[in-house]
């Protein structure tokens, strides 16, 4: 049973001291560039800008505006569309990935480094390669397609069909590889006499993954969800760099709203709404994740 | 003792605060910085460097961001936003110049003009494209022309005479007969634009052309415009198919046009100074023609264009020295140099005309943008970033066959006339 505070010996209370010694840099910076600018953005959402630096209250006004707006309507659809395509291919295709990578032992090493890669690559890079490879007629996808028979290729970028589709793809790559670091983690901490025990028992293929790696690599698939679903809420700057909205407002999202309203038009109010909006949606889809990670999520100390 | 102390500290305390009210000290200049995107770094850094000389009073100091990723505009903002660090700003673009006046940023310039008996004789209309509700935030330094800029060793490879004065009708038809593939395979397309102004964000423009703004009630000859992109894009695929446009950008195009596969590239003369400076192709052979023009309605020579304007901002200390430097910049001194650099001021007398022409390699016609009319198709309206983000949208779809030329006019009108309040 723990001590109280009170009853703390002054080693205790010097170490607790040093601990939250440690914390500090850190919590100054979340306070000051987290939660400040959270709690400022709240509050500008209720106001009006006349200048950069007058403001008016206007109650709920910039939220009704929200409802009327078309452009907050497709932002909000494409957003949802994006995340629960874009992230459960990512987390599955890295799953796969992973179990092929610690199958491979030693020699998954160089495929590791390759799949992280397009994480470490700056994003303006990737842009312009995908964008020059997404070319109807000239790009290397269509090209490929072409010498595979396939004459009806999609019109990849330049589609409001395919647009946002093709976007997922870039994002897809781009996070494979940081994902399947973190699965891969999870793998090798199952212990292998499960295994041993799971083979005794008759359990192969499927049934092993299902019931043995499955349930102990759980906490890192949770994880990877939640950081992947927040991370694609917040997907801006391939859409800036490659299709910057369109083509005809077929890719706009909530962020590039945002930026639209808020650097482009100096509404800063709008703006601060959007994103209140925008932190409502991410809180609630995690909250509805964690709601059901006693479903699925296994920890092996629970008990 | 010790209180006439206090008290002779307090006096020179508060002489000292005085001081730092009233300004500078002797021999001390004023400061002022002047910000602008980075295209202009070709000749504002010299303006800004001869007008400094010229000086014992004013300091100015020169800032320049890429527009590319809005780097421009952020910094801007922040600057706006603090209230300090910027007395004199660039205004990259109509959409921006009007949330600027919107926002009270901009201070309005008609008062220090008439005080200054400041004379915009040598900027035609140039002044007046500037204004909103008959004031005036900036004034224009710089002006821009549309034109045809030809490769005219593609002319010469396809047997076909150089383009002198195309209607449009022609300038499509000519188009078509330069679009080929060559026996070694390389394309070749008849013509393009810069995608902005040609195209998509700025597609009031051609309409310019038959002095029709997208504030009117009506714009008659505005579904030709369309028409004519249809054309272009679609029926005769005589231009670069938009998806390449977009991924390549104006700098891609630039570098299809010097590499012979773009016959004519509709362009401002503010490409001149980028072909100037940036072709390192020494073999390159290229000249200039009017923009093409519908016989019916207009002269040849009629074009279309706008000014790029300089304003002081509200919270600038020192707004008459700041003036003054505005009116250096966009005056004869500034102009001299901007035109020395290939691109046309907006003030324009003999000299300026000759440092212009002076700019050009011998044998590039560059009275086409001196002697050309342009209209001017600046959306004189507050409106303007809402109309500009509609128009994209829909003449997007058109370009990209996801929508026909009528169904893409009729929204279009349906939506201006909506965002008008008309």
């Amino acid at each position: 049973m723990q001590r109280s505070g009170k009853q703390l010996s002054a080693r205790a209370r010097k170490q607790r001291i040093v601990g939250y010694a440690f914390i500090i840099p850190n919590l100054v910076g979340f306070v000051l560039f987290n939660a400040y600018p959270t709690v400022y953005g709240l509050v500008l959402s209720f106001m009006r800008n006349k200048t950069l630096r007058e403001y008016t209250f206007v109650g709920l006004e910039n939220f009704q505006q929200m409802l009327t707006d078309k452009y907050i309507s497709i932002a909000l659809k494409n957003n949802l569309a994006y995340s629960f395509t874009t992230v459960p291919a990512t987390i599955l295709l890295a799953l796969l990935c992973s179990v092929l990578v610690y199958n491979l032992g030693r020699k998954g090493g160089f495929f590791r480094n390759a799949l992280f890669l397009p994480h470490i690559t700056a994003s303006i890079a990737v842009a312009t390669v995908w964008k020059t490879m997404f070319l109807p007629d000239k790009g290397l996808i269509n090209v490929i397609l072409h010498q595979f028979g396939i004459s009806n290729t999609p019109r990849w970028l330049i589609s409001t069909k395919t647009a946002l589709f093709s976007i997922g793809i870039v994002s897809v790559w781009q996070k494979l590889g940081y994902t399947m670091l973190f699965i891969l983690v999870g793998l090798q901490g199952v212990p292998k006499e499960l295994y041993e025990v799971g083979d005794l028992e008759g359990a192969t293929g499927w049934k092993r993954f299902r019931f043995i790696t499955f349930p102990l690599i759980s906490p890192s698939l949770f994880f990877v969800l939640i950081t992947n679903m927040i991370d694609s809420f917040k997907v801006y700057d391939l859409i800036l760099q490659m299709t910057e909205g369109g083509p005809a407002n077929s890719t706009i999202v909530l962020v590039y709203r945002i930026y639209q309203e808020g650097i482009l038009r100096l509404n800063t109010g709008y703006s601060s709404a959007i994103a209140m909006l925008l932190l409502g949606l991410v809180l609630i889809v995690t909250a509805i994740q964690f709601v059901f990670e006693r479903k699925w999520v296994y920890y092996s100390d629970a008990a | 003792m010790k209180k006439y102390m206090s008290l002779w500290v307090a006096f020179m305390m508060l002489l000292g605060c005085l001081g730092m009210a009233s300004g500078l000290a002797d021999g001390e200049k004023v400061e002022l910085n002047y910000m602008t995107w980075n295209t202009e770094d070709t000749y504002s850094p010299l303006i800004v460097e001869a007008f400094n000389a010229s000086q014992d009073r004013i300091h100015v100091n020169y800032l320049s961001e890429a527009t590319k990723g809005e780097a421009f505009q952020s910094k801007v903002m922040s600057l706006l936003a603090a209230e300090e660090g910027l007395d004199i700003l660039g205004i990259y673009s109509n959409e921006l110049y009007m949330n600027y006046i919107n926002l009270g940023y901009l201070e309005p310039l008609s008062a220090m003009m008439t005080a200054h008996n400041y004379d915009t004789e040598g900027m035609g209309d140039c002044v007046n494209q500037l204004k909103v509700d008959d004031e005036c935030y900036a004034l224009p330094h710089r002006k821009s022309v549309e034109a045809i800029f030809y490769n005219t060793e593609i002319f010469d490879e396809a047997g076909i005479p150089y383009p002198d004065k195309l209607t449009w009708e022609e300038f499509m038809d000519l188009a078509k007969k330069l679009t080929f593939v060559r026996p070694d395979g390389r394309n070749c397309v008849g013509a393009a634009g810069d995608i902005r102004r040609w195209a998509v964000d700025e597609i009031q423009a051609p309409a310019a052309q038959y002095g029709e703004a997208m504030t009117d009630d009506e714009l008659p000859h505005f579904k030709e415009c369309l028409e004519r992109l249809y054309r272009l894009f679609i029926t005769d695929k005589s231009t670069m198919d938009y998806a390449e446009m977009v991924a390549v950008g104006n700098g891609g195009m630039k570098f299809n046009f010097i590499n012979g596969e773009m016959a004519m590239f509709i362009l401002s003369d503010f490409a001149l100074t980028a072909l100037v400076n940036g072709t390192d192709i020494p073999d390159f052979k290229w000249n200039i023609t009017y923009l093409p023009y519908d016989p019916e309605y207009m002269e040849p020579g009629t074009s279309y264009g706008k000014v790029s304007g300089t304003g002081i901002t509200t919270f600038c200390k020192h707004k008459e020295e700041a003036f003054e430097f505005l009116s250096y910049l966009c005056g004869p001194e500034g102009a001299k140099i901007i035109a020395s650099k290939g691109t046309l001021p907006a003030y324009t007398n003999d000299e300026v005309k000759e440092a212009f022409r002076n700019s050009m390699a011998p044998g590039i016609d560059v009275d086409v943008f001196t002697n050309s009319k342009p209209q001017d198709y600046i959306i004189h309206s507050t409106k303007a970033p809402d109309l500009i983000e509609m128009s994209r949208a829909e003449i997007e779809l058109m370009l990209i066959g996801e929508q026909d030329i009528d169904t893409t006019y009729e929204k279009w009108n349906a939506q201006r006339k909506e965002i008008l309040g008309k």
